[in-house]
């Protein structure tokens, strides 16, 4: 038998059918929980977040119209559940992590510098700002596309485009900032300097 | 050519760097990427740059450590939980929706039928303005209808006026505007009022 499609069972839950609605959830959760995760960094308030977030979706299902997707309807509503809970709780996610201090470049240490950079790395990411944060979060990590995550972020198509655009930039800066050669840690990566730095390259 | 890391210059040229993340990202419009395609082709600083934003973005993705839960026990049980607080949950009534359905009824009506109604309530509001005793006992009935419609409803008319680029909606609004969401009987007994004079 074909599977229904998500709007499919939104009416029917609309109708009243407690075992669409279920199927929703099945269907999701797990999605909800990933990205609640990627907010909270804790399982147990991941969780609550998923849980939070689903029976939000069902006390508006009404207001649904089905002008997105479903899924992007539910992670807008799981965004703002987490970023709430987050604020009540006045948990600043970001504020502990200490920056990492990048000390030891020898060959027979690349493994550990890779670890750090990879620490840094994600430590600059918590640093964007939260709309920035958040469209990067989505794209790179979820794959998600720019009308999903304008859903999501309920902004523009552009806007969310040029959140996603200023973060990756801002990360490229900060990250050559650290001044660190990457090649030897990720193959060929390396970060371009800035077109100033370039052109002194350049001229040398 | 290799380089070496000099210096960041934060004011550098975020213009040429974003059309490289819109080339990444398979933003850009046919003929533009074909055009950017060509200036890949012949300048190594953009293919530089292109590369550095695509071993970035890889780099990123490396990073994600969330993990979560495999077991399918965890997920039955995160799922009959949330099914718990969605059977103790009420789905709310739909007031967004319901202006929504409205204004898709008005939509439904020619324009013409809806100016028709608007000339309608316009003309009735003409006589009425003129100075009588009767005249004035009804237009202050329909001022006095107008003001508690403003206080008891106002979310309700904030809800009803959302947009204004139809044109229905400029007769809506107008509709509004004029009588609000008079009760029926007391939108028929002005009228009756205006007419029978």
């Amino acid at each position: 038998m074909a599977q229904k499609a998500d709007i499919q069972l939104v009416d029917e839950a609309k109708g009243g059918c407690k075992k669409a609605y279920s199927e929703l959830v099945r269907r999701h959760q797990q999605g909800v929980l990933r990205l609640a995760m990627r907010f909270a960094k804790d399982i147990d308030l991941a969780e609550d977040i998923t849980q939070e977030a689903f029976i939000k979706a069902y006390q508006k299902l009404e207001l649904f119209e089905g002008r997105s997707a479903f899924k992007s309807w539910l992670y807008q509503i799981a965004v703002n559940t987490a970023k709430n809970k987050l604020r009540s709780m006045k948990h600043d996610a970001f504020s502990n992590i200490e920056n990492v201090q990048i000390a030891v470049e020898s060959e027979a240490e690349k493994n550990m510098l890779g670890k750090q950079l990879g620490e840094l790395l994600k430590n600059e990411i918590e640093q964007l700002p939260q709309k920035q944060r958040t469209a990067l979060k989505l794209r790179v990590f979820e794959d998600l596309s720019f009308k999903e995550i304008a859903t999501i972020m309920d902004c523009p198509y552009d806007t969310a485009k040029a959140n996603y655009r200023h973060g990756l930039m801002r990360l490229r800066h900060r990250m050559a900032e650290s001044g660190k050669d990457y090649r030897g840690i990720n193959q060929e990566y390396h970060l371009a300097p800035s077109w100033k730095g370039y052109a002194e390259v350049e001229n040398q | 050519m290799k380089y070496k890391y000099t210096d960041v210059d934060k004011s550098g040229d975020p213009l040429r760097e974003s059309w490289w993340v819109e080339y990444m990202e398979s933003e850009l419009s046919e003929e533009l990427e074909k055009d950017l395609d060509l200036l890949l082709a012949n300048s190594e600083i953009d293919q530089d740059i292109l590369d550095n934003l695509e071993n970035l973005k890889g780099f990123i993705k490396q990073t994600d450590t969330v993990e979560l839960p495999e077991n399918n026990d965890f997920y039955d049980q995160l799922h009959d939980k949330i099914m718990d607080g969605v059977e103790n949950t009420h789905m709310e009534a739909p007031i967004v929706a319901k202006a929504s359905r409205l204004r898709r009824t008005v939509a439904s009506l020619t324009p013409y039928a809806v100016a028709a109604m608007a000339f309608f309530v316009i003309a009735i509001q003409a006589p009425l303005k003129t100075s009588s005793p009767h005249n004035d006992y009804v237009w202050s009935k329909v001022i006095e209808a107008n003001q508690e419609i403003r206080t008891a409803s106002r979310h309700e008319m904030a809800e009803m006026v959302v947009a204004q680029n139809q044109t229905q909606d400029f007769y809506l609004d107008m509709l509004s505007e004029q009588l609000g969401d008079l009760p029926q009987a007391q939108m028929q007994e002005i009228i009756h009022e205006a007419l029978s004079q």
